[in-house]
Protein backbone atom coordinates (compact mmCIF):
# COMPACT_ATOMS: atom_id res chain seq x y z
CA UNK A 1 0.00 0.00 0.00
CA UNK A 2 1.19 3.51 -0.88
CA UNK A 3 2.46 5.53 2.43
CA UNK A 4 4.29 8.19 0.02
CA UNK A 5 2.35 11.00 -1.37
CA UNK A 6 3.24 14.16 -3.59
CA UNK A 7 1.96 17.83 -2.44
CA UNK A 8 2.61 20.80 -4.04
CA UNK A 9 4.93 23.04 -2.20
CA UNK A 10 4.11 27.41 -2.10
CA UNK A 11 6.78 27.51 -4.46
CA UNK A 12 5.45 24.95 -7.07
CA UNK A 13 7.93 22.18 -6.19
CA UNK A 14 6.46 19.21 -6.13
CA UNK A 15 7.90 17.40 -2.51
CA UNK A 16 7.17 14.00 -1.11
CA UNK A 17 4.67 13.47 2.01
CA UNK A 18 4.85 10.26 3.92
CA UNK A 19 1.62 8.64 5.48
CA UNK A 20 2.47 7.66 8.92
CA UNK A 21 0.73 6.22 11.98
CA UNK A 22 0.06 9.19 14.24
CA UNK A 23 2.98 9.05 16.91
CA UNK A 24 3.36 11.59 20.08
CA UNK A 25 5.71 13.98 18.12
CA UNK A 26 2.47 14.63 15.54
CA UNK A 27 -0.12 15.49 18.58
CA UNK A 28 2.94 17.73 20.04
CA UNK A 29 2.96 19.37 16.92
CA UNK A 30 -1.04 19.95 16.61
CA UNK A 31 -0.43 20.23 20.57
CA UNK A 32 1.71 23.32 20.23
CA UNK A 33 1.97 25.00 16.32
CA UNK A 34 -2.06 23.65 15.54
CA UNK A 35 -3.55 25.04 17.86
CA UNK A 36 -2.38 27.91 18.30
CA UNK A 37 -3.34 29.47 14.36
CA UNK A 38 -6.70 27.21 14.51
CA UNK A 39 -7.84 28.90 18.00
CA UNK A 40 -8.52 32.05 16.91
CA UNK A 41 -9.85 31.23 13.94
CA UNK A 42 -13.52 31.00 12.39
CA UNK A 43 -12.58 27.38 10.70
CA UNK A 44 -15.25 24.75 11.75
CA UNK A 45 -12.91 22.12 13.38
CA UNK A 46 -11.00 25.24 15.56
CA UNK A 47 -12.33 23.35 18.55
CA UNK A 48 -11.19 20.13 17.80
CA UNK A 49 -8.94 18.65 20.31
CA UNK A 50 -6.99 15.58 18.51
CA UNK A 51 -5.76 14.92 21.76
CA UNK A 52 -8.29 14.09 23.62
CA UNK A 53 -9.64 11.78 20.77
CA UNK A 54 -6.92 9.73 20.18
CA UNK A 55 -7.00 8.78 23.77
CA UNK A 56 -10.77 7.95 23.30
CA UNK A 57 -10.13 5.76 20.54
CA UNK A 58 -6.64 4.77 20.81
CA UNK A 59 -6.72 1.24 22.42
CA UNK A 60 -9.79 0.45 19.96
CA UNK A 61 -8.82 -1.97 17.68
CA UNK A 62 -11.30 -0.35 14.42
CA UNK A 63 -9.95 2.90 14.72
CA UNK A 64 -6.89 4.00 13.05
CA UNK A 65 -4.90 7.38 12.92
CA UNK A 66 -2.85 8.40 11.01
CA UNK A 67 -0.94 11.71 9.78
CA UNK A 68 0.68 12.99 6.59
CA UNK A 69 4.29 14.22 7.39
CA UNK A 70 6.63 16.13 4.98
CA UNK A 71 9.81 17.84 5.92
CA UNK A 72 9.17 16.59 10.17
CA UNK A 73 5.81 18.68 9.82
CA UNK A 74 2.57 17.29 10.51
CA UNK A 75 0.70 18.35 7.37
CA UNK A 76 -2.39 16.69 8.17
CA UNK A 77 -4.55 14.25 10.58
CA UNK A 78 -6.85 11.47 10.39
CA UNK A 79 -8.89 8.90 12.00
CA UNK A 80 -10.41 6.02 10.88
CA UNK A 81 -13.45 3.97 11.95
CA UNK A 82 -12.86 0.33 9.78
CA UNK A 83 -15.69 -2.29 11.12
CA UNK A 84 -18.96 -0.77 12.60
CA UNK A 85 -20.20 1.45 9.34
CA UNK A 86 -22.41 0.31 6.64
CA UNK A 87 -22.38 1.72 3.46
CA UNK A 88 -26.06 3.22 2.40
CA UNK A 89 -24.88 2.30 -1.25
CA UNK A 90 -24.64 -1.29 -0.50
CA UNK A 91 -26.21 -1.61 2.98
CA UNK A 92 -25.12 -5.03 3.61
CA UNK A 93 -21.17 -3.99 2.86
CA UNK A 94 -18.87 -2.50 5.10
CA UNK A 95 -17.29 0.76 4.48
CA UNK A 96 -14.39 2.85 5.74
CA UNK A 97 -15.54 5.41 7.83
CA UNK A 98 -13.53 8.84 7.67
CA UNK A 99 -14.39 10.11 11.31
CA UNK A 100 -11.72 13.25 11.39
CA UNK A 101 -9.67 14.44 8.82
CA UNK A 102 -7.77 17.76 8.84
CA UNK A 103 -4.77 19.68 6.88
CA UNK A 104 -2.66 21.77 9.19
CA UNK A 105 -3.85 25.35 9.38
CA UNK A 106 -1.01 26.64 7.06
CA UNK A 107 -2.52 24.20 4.58
CA UNK A 108 -6.01 26.36 4.04
CA UNK A 109 -6.56 29.20 1.60
CA UNK A 110 -8.84 30.68 4.44
CA UNK A 111 -6.00 31.11 6.64
CA UNK A 112 -2.64 31.16 4.96
CA UNK A 113 -2.72 32.75 1.05
CA UNK A 114 -1.26 30.90 -1.18
CA UNK A 115 -1.11 27.88 1.04
CA UNK A 116 1.90 26.36 2.69
CA UNK A 117 1.36 22.52 0.21
CA UNK A 118 -1.30 21.84 -1.57
CA UNK A 119 -2.79 17.96 -1.95
CA UNK A 120 -3.01 17.44 2.08
CA UNK A 121 -6.35 16.52 2.01
CA UNK A 122 -6.21 14.48 -1.36
CA UNK A 123 -3.76 12.41 0.20
CA UNK A 124 -5.29 11.24 3.45
CA UNK A 125 -8.48 10.62 1.66
CA UNK A 126 -6.70 8.58 -1.13
CA UNK A 127 -5.31 6.48 1.89
CA UNK A 128 -8.22 5.87 3.13
CA UNK A 129 -9.48 4.26 -0.48
CA UNK A 130 -6.59 2.13 -0.20
CA UNK A 131 -6.90 1.10 3.25
CA UNK A 132 -10.74 0.18 2.21
CA UNK A 133 -9.38 -1.97 -0.39
CA UNK A 134 -7.14 -3.25 1.58
CA UNK A 135 -9.89 -4.29 4.20
CA UNK A 136 -11.61 -6.02 1.49
CA UNK A 137 -14.82 -3.26 1.45
CA UNK A 138 -14.11 -2.54 -2.40
CA UNK A 139 -13.29 1.21 -1.93
CA UNK A 140 -15.82 1.92 0.05
CA UNK A 141 -15.80 5.41 2.33
CA UNK A 142 -18.03 7.33 3.71
CA UNK A 143 -18.16 10.61 5.97
CA UNK A 144 -20.07 13.65 7.67
CA UNK A 145 -18.35 16.62 5.97
CA UNK A 146 -18.07 20.41 7.62
CA UNK A 147 -19.66 22.99 5.89
CA UNK A 148 -16.50 24.01 4.63
CA UNK A 149 -15.11 20.99 2.76
CA UNK A 150 -18.57 19.82 1.02
CA UNK A 151 -17.39 21.02 -2.12
CA UNK A 152 -14.05 18.94 -1.80
CA UNK A 153 -15.51 16.18 -1.66
CA UNK A 154 -18.63 16.75 -4.20
CA UNK A 155 -15.17 16.97 -6.81
CA UNK A 156 -14.42 13.39 -5.74
CA UNK A 157 -17.56 12.57 -7.10
CA UNK A 158 -18.54 11.23 -3.40
CA UNK A 159 -22.70 11.09 -3.28
CA UNK A 160 -24.36 13.65 -1.65
CA UNK A 161 -26.99 11.94 0.72
CA UNK A 162 -27.93 15.24 2.56
CA UNK A 163 -28.01 16.23 5.70
CA UNK A 164 -28.21 14.35 8.36
CA UNK A 165 -30.34 14.50 11.80
CA UNK A 166 -28.31 12.27 13.67
CA UNK A 167 -25.19 14.23 13.30
CA UNK A 168 -25.41 17.91 13.73
CA UNK A 169 -27.26 18.03 10.54
CA UNK A 170 -23.52 17.81 8.46
CA UNK A 171 -24.50 16.22 5.35
CA UNK A 172 -23.34 12.76 4.94
CA UNK A 173 -21.36 11.51 1.76
CA UNK A 174 -20.35 7.76 0.44
CA UNK A 175 -17.49 6.94 -2.05
CA UNK A 176 -18.63 4.42 -4.68
CA UNK A 177 -16.58 1.50 -5.57
CA UNK A 178 -16.59 2.60 -9.34
CA UNK A 179 -15.00 6.41 -8.33
CA UNK A 180 -12.68 4.48 -5.90
CA UNK A 181 -11.09 2.92 -8.62
CA UNK A 182 -11.08 5.94 -10.24
CA UNK A 183 -9.58 7.58 -7.42
CA UNK A 184 -6.86 4.76 -7.03
CA UNK A 185 -6.04 4.55 -10.24
CA UNK A 186 -5.17 8.38 -10.77
CA UNK A 187 -3.91 9.26 -7.10
CA UNK A 188 -2.95 5.69 -5.70
CA UNK B 1 6.11 -0.43 26.10
CA UNK B 2 2.42 -1.36 25.83
CA UNK B 3 0.67 -2.51 21.92
CA UNK B 4 -1.26 1.15 21.09
CA UNK B 5 -3.74 0.94 18.12
CA UNK B 6 -2.82 4.17 16.74
CA UNK B 7 0.76 3.68 17.05
CA UNK B 8 2.19 5.97 19.49
CA UNK B 9 5.57 4.99 19.89
CA UNK B 10 5.81 2.73 16.89
CA UNK B 11 6.64 -0.41 18.69
CA UNK B 12 3.92 -3.46 18.19
CA UNK B 13 3.23 -6.55 19.44
CA UNK B 14 5.37 -9.54 18.82
CA UNK B 15 5.38 -12.75 20.82
CA UNK B 16 4.77 -13.83 24.57
CA UNK B 17 4.42 -16.56 26.83
CA UNK B 18 2.42 -17.70 29.99
CA UNK B 19 4.29 -17.67 33.08
CA UNK B 20 2.39 -19.73 36.15
CA UNK B 21 2.18 -18.69 39.67
CA UNK B 22 0.85 -20.13 42.98
CA UNK B 23 -3.07 -18.47 42.00
CA UNK B 24 -2.91 -17.04 38.10
CA UNK B 25 -0.96 -17.12 34.45
CA UNK B 26 0.83 -13.78 33.79
CA UNK B 27 0.76 -13.34 29.84
CA UNK B 28 4.21 -11.13 29.20
CA UNK B 29 4.26 -9.33 25.81
CA UNK B 30 7.76 -9.17 24.27
CA UNK B 31 7.94 -6.25 21.47
CA UNK B 32 9.84 -6.63 18.43
CA UNK B 33 8.35 -5.40 15.70
CA UNK B 34 7.91 -1.93 14.79
CA UNK B 35 4.41 -0.82 14.32
CA UNK B 36 4.56 -0.66 10.55
CA UNK B 37 5.68 -4.23 10.48
CA UNK B 38 2.74 -5.35 12.63
CA UNK B 39 0.68 -3.76 10.62
CA UNK B 40 1.96 -4.77 7.24
CA UNK B 41 -0.92 -7.45 6.02
CA UNK B 42 1.93 -8.86 3.76
CA UNK B 43 3.50 -10.54 6.64
CA UNK B 44 0.70 -12.49 7.22
CA UNK B 45 1.00 -15.84 9.34
CA UNK B 46 -0.47 -18.65 7.80
CA UNK B 47 -2.80 -20.90 10.60
CA UNK B 48 -5.11 -23.63 10.05
CA UNK B 49 -8.56 -23.45 11.84
CA UNK B 50 -10.98 -26.11 13.11
CA UNK B 51 -14.92 -25.18 11.98
CA UNK B 52 -17.87 -27.41 12.48
CA UNK B 53 -20.11 -27.55 9.37
CA UNK B 54 -22.74 -24.60 11.22
CA UNK B 55 -19.77 -22.69 11.33
CA UNK B 56 -18.31 -22.62 8.58
CA UNK B 57 -21.17 -22.18 6.74
CA UNK B 58 -22.03 -18.93 8.74
CA UNK B 59 -18.71 -18.00 8.01
CA UNK B 60 -19.74 -18.94 4.22
CA UNK B 61 -23.03 -17.11 4.28
CA UNK B 62 -20.80 -13.83 6.01
CA UNK B 63 -18.38 -14.03 3.06
CA UNK B 64 -21.06 -14.24 0.13
CA UNK B 65 -23.27 -11.46 1.93
CA UNK B 66 -20.76 -9.07 2.34
CA UNK B 67 -18.25 -10.29 -0.66
CA UNK B 68 -15.35 -10.53 1.23
CA UNK B 69 -12.76 -13.49 1.93
CA UNK B 70 -13.18 -15.80 4.63
CA UNK B 71 -9.91 -14.45 6.01
CA UNK B 72 -11.13 -10.48 5.70
CA UNK B 73 -14.41 -11.47 7.14
CA UNK B 74 -12.57 -13.15 10.29
CA UNK B 75 -9.99 -10.68 10.90
CA UNK B 76 -13.03 -8.16 10.77
CA UNK B 77 -14.75 -10.48 13.31
CA UNK B 78 -11.49 -10.59 15.68
CA UNK B 79 -11.73 -6.35 15.35
CA UNK B 80 -14.91 -6.38 16.14
CA UNK B 81 -15.12 -8.71 19.29
CA UNK B 82 -11.90 -6.98 20.83
CA UNK B 83 -14.31 -3.75 20.66
CA UNK B 84 -16.74 -4.75 22.43
CA UNK B 85 -14.27 -6.54 25.03
CA UNK B 86 -12.60 -3.54 25.61
CA UNK B 87 -15.43 -1.02 25.96
CA UNK B 88 -17.09 -3.45 28.43
CA UNK B 89 -13.82 -4.07 30.27
CA UNK B 90 -14.90 0.36 30.72
CA UNK B 91 -17.84 -0.43 32.22
CA UNK B 92 -19.31 0.23 29.37
CA UNK B 93 -22.93 -1.07 28.14
CA UNK B 94 -23.86 -2.58 24.58
CA UNK B 95 -26.96 -1.83 23.43
CA UNK B 96 -29.05 -2.91 20.25
CA UNK B 97 -31.80 -0.10 19.36
CA UNK B 98 -34.87 -1.32 17.09
CA UNK B 99 -36.64 1.20 14.41
CA UNK B 100 -39.16 2.38 17.19
CA UNK B 101 -35.86 3.66 18.78
CA UNK B 102 -36.54 0.89 21.41
CA UNK B 103 -33.09 0.03 23.18
CA UNK B 104 -32.22 -3.62 24.74
CA UNK B 105 -29.23 -4.18 26.31
CA UNK B 106 -26.55 -6.98 24.88
CA UNK B 107 -25.85 -8.81 28.17
CA UNK B 108 -22.37 -9.88 27.09
CA UNK B 109 -20.68 -12.84 30.27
Amino acid sequence: MKTTFRLVRQDGLVVDADLLPLSSDHLSQFERIWKRMLQPSSEHDSHWDWVRKHRKVSNLPNYEAYALECDQMTEGLMFLECDFHHSRLEPDKNLVYVDFIATAPWNRPSIQAPPEYRGVGTALFTFAVQRSFELEYKGRVGLHSLPSAEKFYNTLKMIDFGSDDNYENLKYFELSTDEAMKIAERFG
Amino acid sequence: MRLHKGGLEGRGLSWGIYALTRSSYIFYIYNIYSWEEYCDLSQKTLMSLNLSLAELELLTQLSEKKEMSKSAVLRQALRMMAVIEERINRGERLYFESLDKEKSEVVIL
